[in-house]
């Protein structure tokens, strides 16, 4: 069934191959293929189906844009990367509102990963990456998707309960661990934000 | 939180979305195994309960106080035209050639035709109301009037060349192709409507007894043409590529109440000099792309397209797309392109289509070709019968009989839709209706994001495939019945404020097609015009329907 459908749309790299020859043939698909995805994030981060649908707008503008210049390996990630940055700047927007959403719910939880280090530089972009990745790359697979629907795609605890088949309670039992385990992953490897 | 930590925070997360592609993808696609991790009864409990109750409700609630069809997509506009003899306040009377030439100086206003006007050969070529930088979004009411030896004439600038590389094998070759974003836009109205859709409020409404009003108010009210009857008109368009042509309107929004006869659309297309497509068409006899018809019809024009052979036939494969780089053609007897067309009909006119010569012209064009040719359109786009883009909201996991409306508890099978209902806070659905007519009777595809409950990241199911899965209907016996079922379903969960919503957010619409070709030598009663009404708007005259307004 999943194989039969993914042959609906075109593959990630002919959409990638269209958007490069500038055609719209390929914000079209890709619009098809992710408008679900882009919508969800901004969404979760968002909170407000007005302010997801303008951002999810401003994704395929961006998309367009950048299009090249750049080439993503996978369009998935690339625009959920490029929805989250939108939201984020939104976000920051809307900060004089002091509105909460789903987005400053998130950075609060995250901040309980912030670590307590004494390093007198702030790590670089890739460094911080780098410790990420390694952080996930060590954890059980059910604790990584976990991990990156929360944090990545800023899923509500109960989605992602219901899609590791887990209990709600429970998630958020896990991500309160997982968060102290990233916190103290950070400080030993000198990560300073 | 502190300012400083909240700026720490956002890094961090900014720093998700650095992470490798792979391990993304495998999130997203990641789902729990039912085999290996059984979930308790106690998480199964509430769906079970709410499904059977859902089922219980719907069983009841099905067909009260159906609604017509017809009603929803009509506006009373239509059935309350008559014929004003004065000009009504607000509105701008059009009496001359010269009155008709100023509306492209407020192409926001309301105008009427007050009587009949003639193009004399003294007069020469009229240029089309309203570009695409600024639509004509006003009202024009012809009020019964007839245009009549109305010339259109252009000659278009050849798209450019643009020079670039595609993939090929391991590498690129050179690739170039003609840049036709630029739109050109030729009828009497050149481009009539907005890009975005006016919302009217549902206090707007006049419709009374109209069970879910808000189902019209994504009408496109702006830049409508209505009662406006053209004759023996001439459109002639030279070095077309990205063209939207039609006698009325080029791109229209809402054309209602309206006839051509006897006029003709003349095309030629320009002669590509590079591989990639040149020509964009979208060629009928009273517009070339429309949002809602309603209520129209074309007798004896001839449309007729010339140079496209060699352009549809070059149809050019690259290296590892599946999608080949083509031109694509929309001619119609009434509209080349459409969303949605009702209780409107064509007759006796001709269509001359280098491409299409070897073919039998169909009452709506075949979508297995660049070139999409029929007698009443080219091409049916997103036609919507319930639902257009519509997402639903309800439980998850309930079934629904899609044949006669009727739910009930028996396991999937030929004849049945399944819609998966996902009713947990922040998620967003799943159920996309969308409907495709091909021939009478109308065809239903129902489009659903989604598949069983293990499906992550489910996809759209659409067209011909839909006939090919076993868990979704391309259902031939949809009945109206049906709709208006679904319709009800849909408020059942989303509430009326809900579904008020998905319509002013996703584009919601009713139609209905009943259209038809009319064979010239035939005669023909009421009784063969399913939907026409023909009470107010059409009555019946040697054997064909004609618009009441324009009979004296």
């Amino acid at each position: 069934m999943q194989e039969k459908q993914l042959h609906t749309h075109p593959e990630d790299a002919a959409i990638v191959e269209m958007l490069w020859r500038r055609s719209e043939e390929g914000l079209f698909w890709a619009e098809r293929k992710y408008s679900r995805l882009c919508y969800r994030i901004a969404m979760n981060l968002l909170g407000r189906h007005e302010d997801a649908e303008e951002c999810v707008n401003d994704v395929y503008l961006a998309v367009w844009d950048t299009i090249p210049p750049n080439r993503p390996a996978s369009l998935m990630a690339y625009m959920g990367k490029v929805t989250r940055n939108i939201a984020v700047s939104y976000l920051r927007k809307r900060e004089a509102s002091k509105r909460k959403c789903g987005g400053t719910v998130l950075l609060d939880e995250l901040a309980d990963c912030l670590p307590d280090t004494n390093a007198p530089d702030m790590a670089d972009d890739l460094t911080l990456r780098d410790a990420l990745e390694s952080f996930l790359g060590a954890l059980s697979a059910e604790d990584r998707v976990i991990m990156l629907r929360r944090y990545y795609d800023g899923d509500p605890i109960e989605d992602i309960a219901r899609d590791v088949g887990l209990r709600s309670g429970t998630v958020r039992v896990r991500l309160h661990r997982l968060r102290e385990r990233l916190r103290e992953h950070l400080e030993s490897n000198g990560i300073s934000l | 939180m502190k300012r400083n930590e909240k700026k720490k925070a956002e890094r961090l997360f900014g720093a998700f979305g650095d992470l490798n592609p792979d391990m993304i993808e495998a999130a997203e696609r990641y789902r729990w195994d039912p085999v290996s991790k059984a979930p308790s009864y106690r998480r199964l409990l509430p769906v079970v309960i709410a499904a059977v109750l859902s089922l219980a409700v719907l069983t009841v609630t099905a067909f009260a106080a159906v609604p017509s069809l017809r009603r929803m997509l009509n506006l009373p506009f239509l059935s309350e035209s008559e014929r004003q003899d004065t000009v009504p306040e607000g509105w701008v009377g059009v009496y001359t050639l010269e009155d008709l030439d100023a509306v492209r100086n407020d192409p926001d206003g309301k105008y009427i035709l007050m009587n009949d006007i003639t193009f004399t050969e003294e007069d020469g070529a009229f240029t089309p109301i309203g570009t695409q930088d600024e639509p004509f979004t006003g009202h024009f009411d012809g009020n019964g009037y007839v245009i009549r030896g109305l010339v259109l004439e252009q000659e278009l600038t050849p798209p450019p060349v643009v020079h670039t590389e595609v993939a090929y094998g391991q590498g690129t070759r050179p690739y170039d192709y003609h840049d036709v974003t630029e739109l050109s836009v030729v009828g009497l109205f050149g481009f009539c409507g907005h890009s975005q859709y006016e919302t009217s409020s549902r206090e707007d409404s006049t419709i009374d007894d109209f069970a879910f009003p808000y189902l019209t108010d994504e009408l496109p009210y702006r830049g409508m043409i209505s009662n406006l009857g053209i004759e023996g008109a001439t459109v002639r368009v030279s070095h077309a590529s990205n063209l939207r042509i039609g006698v009325i309107a080029g791109q229209a929004s809402y054309v209602a109440g309206c006839y051509v006869k006897d006029c003709t659309v003349e095309v030629m297309a320009y002669e590509a000099s590079a591989e990639g497509a040149p020509l964009r068409l979208r060629m009928g006899s009273i517009a070339g792309n429309v949002q809602v018809m309603d209520s129209c019809y074309a007798s004896g024009c001839t449309l007729t397209l010339q140079g496209a052979n060699e352009l549809l036939s070059d149809v050019l494969t690259v290296e590892g797309m599946n999608t080949p780089e083509r031109a694509t053609v929309f001619v119609g007897g009434l509209a080349g392109n459409a969303y949605t067309i009702v209780t409107s009909y064509t007759e006796g006119g001709s269509i001359f289509c280098d491409y299409a010569a070897d073919r039998t012209l169909d009452m709506i064009g075949h979508s297995d070709h660049a070139a999409y040719v029929g007698d009443l359109y080219g091409h049916v786009h997103r036609i919507p019968i319930l639902m257009n883009y519509s997402h639903f909201r309800g439980l998850l996991e309930t079934y629904y009989r899609a044949v006669n409306g009727i739910p009930a508890e028996e396991p999937l099978g030929e004849n049945w839709a399944k819609l998966e209902f996902d009713k947990s806070e922040g998620s967003f659905l799943f159920g996309k209706f969308r409907s495709y007519f091909v021939e009478k009777p109308l065809y239903i595809i129902l489009d659903i994001y989604g598949g069983d409950s293990s499906t992550v990241n489910p996809s759209l199911v659409t067209g011909d495939y839909a006939l090919e899965t076993e868990m979704y209907i391309f259902d031939r016996a949809a009945n109206m019945e049906e709709l208006i079922w679904l319709e009800k379903t849909a408020v059942q969960y989303l509430g009326e404020d809900g579904l008020a919503a998905v319509v002013a957010n996703d584009h919601l619409k009713v139609g209905a097609l009943d259209c038809y070709v009319l064979e010239a030598d035939d005669t023909y009663k009421k009784t063969d015009f399913a939907e026409f009404d023909f009470k107010t708007i059409w009555e019946m005259k040697n054997g064909r329907p004609v618009l009441r307004i324009f009979e004296e």
